[in-house]
């Protein structure tokens, strides 16, 4: 309980504290800012913009912490190896990302790569959320890079057929406002925040949602074995109102025009250039014609056969695009199968790269959610089998066996946005409900003891209520 | 956008000592910038470039309206008028008197004036006057309408009534999000129109509705419409800038004066369902009518209107590359109702639902400019040095406190709702009436606190009168039940 106060009070500390500013200086050289709520012999947590990050010690040099509200550690086994505020950091984080300057005097350009995705961790509304990328916008603001690649590598579709078909839980949402959200992250609060690179975006594989984003760029290039596409998954959502052409129209209409936003955003940021409506419409929707018309450097986009080539004739999958079909119809401007590649495509020849420090963003996030989600799945398996009749046969002590495991799942829902809506997908457990579920089963339990002192004291009365509770039949 | 350092617009009677060519010579430079703004703003091409006044006598004022095509006209303030106003390309002619000028010193585009007629009142953006001419006098004007005089003073303190204390214009902002009827009502901005009147009595004050919402409830979106209308009478301007606008979301947006998007934003698809399925105008009539009675008020197409509610209506429209000027075209179930010339932009075919995006919104005039944050939408409003502001956050505090309300209401509901299955069983059947009776006093609470949240998602029915009598009723049952139990 104790600790559970002061991790409370330290939460508490850090969300009053809108200013502080704790800084942990990775051995790598990065420094990633945010607010430390807690800190045991083994890692500290570092919460920015609402995601905790938990980051070993064995990869922090130092921890700078802001004088005024360093909250003390919670568990610290042994004294923290912050060192002194002010003699470092900023001059260090400086000196990592250094500018070299070729024969002519001129700085080299810094290009830094944003990961949209890794094999495994790839899904759009988990993985992939808004708050991963606003946590990396101080490790961004701290480099300054010119150039920043967003390296596109989501997959809807590693197995026999898409992930909606064979494994729903694995593909990416068509949360309305999500993807929104996280193009409103990359074309507008990067350069709020005061990061002015310019941006590519490189397409591994773009299956799923994952597309939409990737045609929100302008400077769009591919690796030679990708696709883009696999969005009609999309467009399953509505068929349970199919029979009703005017509901039907209404949903596929209002959903378009959110899948839209991306591209005109990105079509604002590009100054009118970048990717036509028409052609995201017939990526979503199996009946959607689509053909295309050269005009000079530009594709035009019809949904009909009246263009000069017909691109889609079929009215059962949506269309989708490899990277030579994408370059023919320019949607893409090239083809790089390496970094150095394309880079080149871009016209850099002699530049500097850091694909670290972002990826570990991205990597302690995705990590670190996965491994709860595995935890929480693992606590549901026991109490099946506690049901099944594996476990304690005291009714007491099963009742506090499901307690202890239900806690714990609400207690990593609560910490990860990801966990919460995997569990909602998988198992139907929504926080509240989950809570309501904790607080039947206290009363339960309060009731069975309240029983036994009776039996005791030769009061008798059994309990009554209770509910099957997750993992019960 | 707005010619830089353009000379003061000189208003009121206070200024009447000025001589007519010190004013004129303002026009002149005022003219000159505007040309040049012309290049970076299209905009402002087939619109009036600048608003000056200048003192004919002690009693009225004459506007001089300077058009981008080099004509001009004068009209006398106290005069009726009829004003040729470009709606989304369409002229449209409306015949009244001037209310309530609001001018700002070399800030031309954001210029407007209320325009009291057979119509109700109106807000006509300077800039898209096409064309105004006096009609009539002061004298019969007056004799018209006994507000008149007290709601319309001259314009010289109509223009000071925008102002607040600080002399800035009033600008308030609320965050509409949510559902219609649920998280987005009528109640708050009633309230920030009643706060509007308090800040800026005469009118002129500019609220600017966020609106974020997937659409909701029919009923209530009417009496949101009911509410921006009547704010509108008073002489405010309401903006809404469009993240989501869908369904009773975009029927909100079309109330107001203006709409402007984010560049994510998408507006439509009004169309209205009950369970999973469409309600056609054959089964109710009024929900077609009410859609098409706002976009004819706010000067929206009708065709817009229908293609929004059900597919089979189609919409087109051609806008003139010289002029802007947008003409629309309607038909249905795939015939239109004239031929369609060359050139035509069809925006609803007869198997589609019309929801806009930015672009083709901004295209066809359905929106007025593309704002991807409030700095933007400062810049659009032409607020000094073209920077977002509110005069208090009074919006913005109304939204967040309904927003927790909703929120912890819902949640609540909920918890009440499992709670009643199992609290106090375990201790037996007069503990489980105590808790009963308590989860049903909480109820009460939130029945009277948010009714309609209450309505929606508990289990007492949906009239709000209703419920909170059923909720009483059968808390006097249970107390009944708990005594009789006690009595044994």
């Amino acid at each position: 309980m104790p600790r559970l106060f002061i991790t409370s009070l330290l939460t508490l500390i850090a969300m009053t504290s809108a200013f502080a500013e704790d800084q942990i200086v990775k051995i790598n050289g990065a420094i990633i800012s945010g607010q430390i709520i807690s800190e045991d012999g083994d890692a500290v947590v570092l919460s920015i913009r609402g995601i905790e990050l938990r980051i070993p010690k064995s990869e922090i040099r130092e921890i700078l912490r802001d004088e005024e509200d360093a909250p003390a550690p919670a568990e610290a086994s042994e004294p923290s190896s912050s060192a002194p505020m002010g003699e470092m950091p900023k001059t260090e984080a400086a000196n990592k990302w250094e500018r070299r300057t070729d024969a002519s005097g001129n700085p080299v350009p810094l290009v830094a790569i944003i990961p949209v995705g890794t094999e495994g961790r790839e899904q759009v509304g988990t993985d992939i959320v808004p708050e991963v990328y606003e946590a990396m916008i101080p490790v961004l603001r701290d480099m300054q890079p010119d150039y920043v690649v967003f390296r596109v590598n989501c997959n809807d579709k590693r197995e026999n057929g898409y992930w909606y078909q064979v494994k729903r839980e694995e593909s990416s949402m068509n949360d309305f406002d999500l993807l929104g959200e996280i193009a409103d992250v990359w074309h507008n609060r990067f350069e709020d925040e005061g990061i002015y690179a310019q941006p590519i975006c490189w397409v591994e594989d773009a299956v799923g949602s994952s597309a939409v984003l990737s045609l929100s760029f302008c400077d769009l290039y591919t690796s030679s074995e990708a696709t883009i596409g696999g969005l009609q998954g999309a467009a399953q959502m509505f068929e349970r109102v199919r029979n009703d052409e005017n509901t039907y129209g209404k949903y596929r209409e209002a959903f378009l025009g959110m899948f839209r936003g991306p591209l005109e955003l990105g079509r604002i940021r590009c100054d009118g250039a970048g990717h036509d409506n028409a052609l995201l419409d017939a990526l979503v929707y199996p009946d959607m014609r689509l053909s295309a018309t050269w005009q000079g450097r530009s594709v035009k986009w019809e949904l009909n056969r009246k263009g000069s080539y017909i691109v889609d004739d079929n009215d059962k999958s949506a269309v989708e695009f490899s990277a030579k079909e994408a370059g023919d119809f320019l949607i893409s401007k090239g083809m790089a199968d390496d970094l150095d590649d394309l880079l080149l495509l871009h016209e850099l020849v002699d530049f500097d790269l850091d694909d670290t420090s972002c990826q570990e963003v991205f990597d302690d996030y995705s990590e670190d959610w996965r491994k709860a989600l595995a935890e929480c799945k693992t606590a549901i398996e026991e109490m099946q089998e506690l049901q099944a009749g594996l476990g304690p046969s005291d009714a007491m002590r099963q009742a506090q066996f499901r307690l202890t495991r239900m806690k714990k799942i609400l207690r990593m829902m609560n910490r990860y946005s990801a966990v919460a809506l995997r569990c909602q997908m998988e198992f139907g457990l929504s926080k509240l409900g989950l809570e309501v579920q904790i607080e039947q089963l206290e009363e339960q339990i309060r009731a069975m003891r309240s029983n036994d002192r009776g039996r005791q004291g030769g009061r008798g009365g059994a309990p009554r209520g209770g509910g099957r509770g997750i993992g019960g039949r | 956008m707005v010619p830089p350092g353009a000379a003061a617009v000189v208003s009121g009677a206070a200024e009447s000592r000025l001589s007519r060519e010190h004013v004129e010579s303002a026009l002149k430079l005022i003219r000159i910038e505007a040309n040049e703004s012309n290049s970076m703003n299209n905009r402002l091409a087939h619109t009036i470039l600048f608003i000056a006044f200048f003192a004919a006598s002690s009693f009225a004022e004459d506007i001089r309206f300077q058009l981008a095509n080099g004509g001009s006209a004068v009209v006398d303030v106290a005069a009726s008028v009829e004003v040729t106003v470009l709606e989304q390309g369409v002229e449209r002619t409306y015949a009244g008197r001037i209310e309530g000028l609001k001018t700002k010193a070399g800030k031309p585009d954001g210029q407007y004036f209320m325009l009291e007629g057979d119509f109700g009142r109106k807000l006509i953006m300077i800039r898209d006057v096409a064309a105004i001419a006096s009609t009539g006098s002061l004298g019969s004007a007056q004799a018209k309408d006994p507000m008149f005089s007290d709601r319309s003073p001259t314009s010289g303190q109509a223009a000071d009534a925008e102002a607040d204390a600080s002399g800035k214009q009033v600008v308030l902002y609320l965050p509409l999000e949510g559902g219609v009827g649920q998280e987005f009502r009528h109640q708050e901005i009633v309230k920030i129109g009643e706060h509007a009147d308090e800040l800026s009595p005469g009118g002129g004050a500019i609220i600017v509705l966020k609106i974020n919402s997937n659409g909701g409830l029919v009923a209530e979106s009417i009496k949101i419409n009911d509410t921006i209308r009547e704010i509108k009478s008073r002489g405010h301007r309401v903006v809404s800038w469009i993240r989501k606008a869908i369904s009773a979301g975009c029927n909100t947006a079309m109330a107001c004066d203006e709409i402007v998007f984010n560049p994510l934003g998408t507006a439509g698809s009004v169309t209205t369902v009950r369970g999973t399925a469409s309600v056609d105008e054959s089964q109710d009539p009024a929900v077609m009518e009410h859609l098409i009675m706002t976009a004819k008020e706010s000067g929206y197409s009708e065709h817009v209107a229908r293609s929004m509610k059900l597919n089979r209506y189609m919409t087109a429209y051609v806008k003139d590359p010289e002029t802007g000027k947008v003409e629309w075209y309607g038909g249905v179930d795939g015939n239109w109702y004239e031929p369609l010339p060359e050139g035509a932009v069809v925006i609803s075919t007869k198997d589609q639902n019309l929801s806009f995006n930015a672009s083709n919104a901004l295209a066809c005039g359905f929106s007025r400019g593309t704002c991807r944050d409030l700095d933007e939408v400062a810049e659009y409003l032409n607020l000094p040095d073209g920077e977002w502001y509110v005069t208090d956050t009074r919006g913005e505090k109304l939204a967040k406190n309904w927003a927790d309300t909703y929120k912890e209401c819902t949640s609540r509901m909920q918890i009440l709702s499992q709670r009643w299955q199992f609290k106090g069983s375990a201790e037996g059947a007069e503990a489980q009436l105590q808790e009963r009776i308590k989860i049903l006093r909480e109820f009460l609470y939130w029945a009277r606190k948010a009714p309609l949240v209450v309505a929606m998602n508990g289990p007492f029915g949906m009239d709000e009168e209703e419920i909170v009598k059923n909720i009483q009723r059968q808390i006097k049952l249970l107390e009944q039940q708990l005594r009789d139990l006690r009595r044994g």
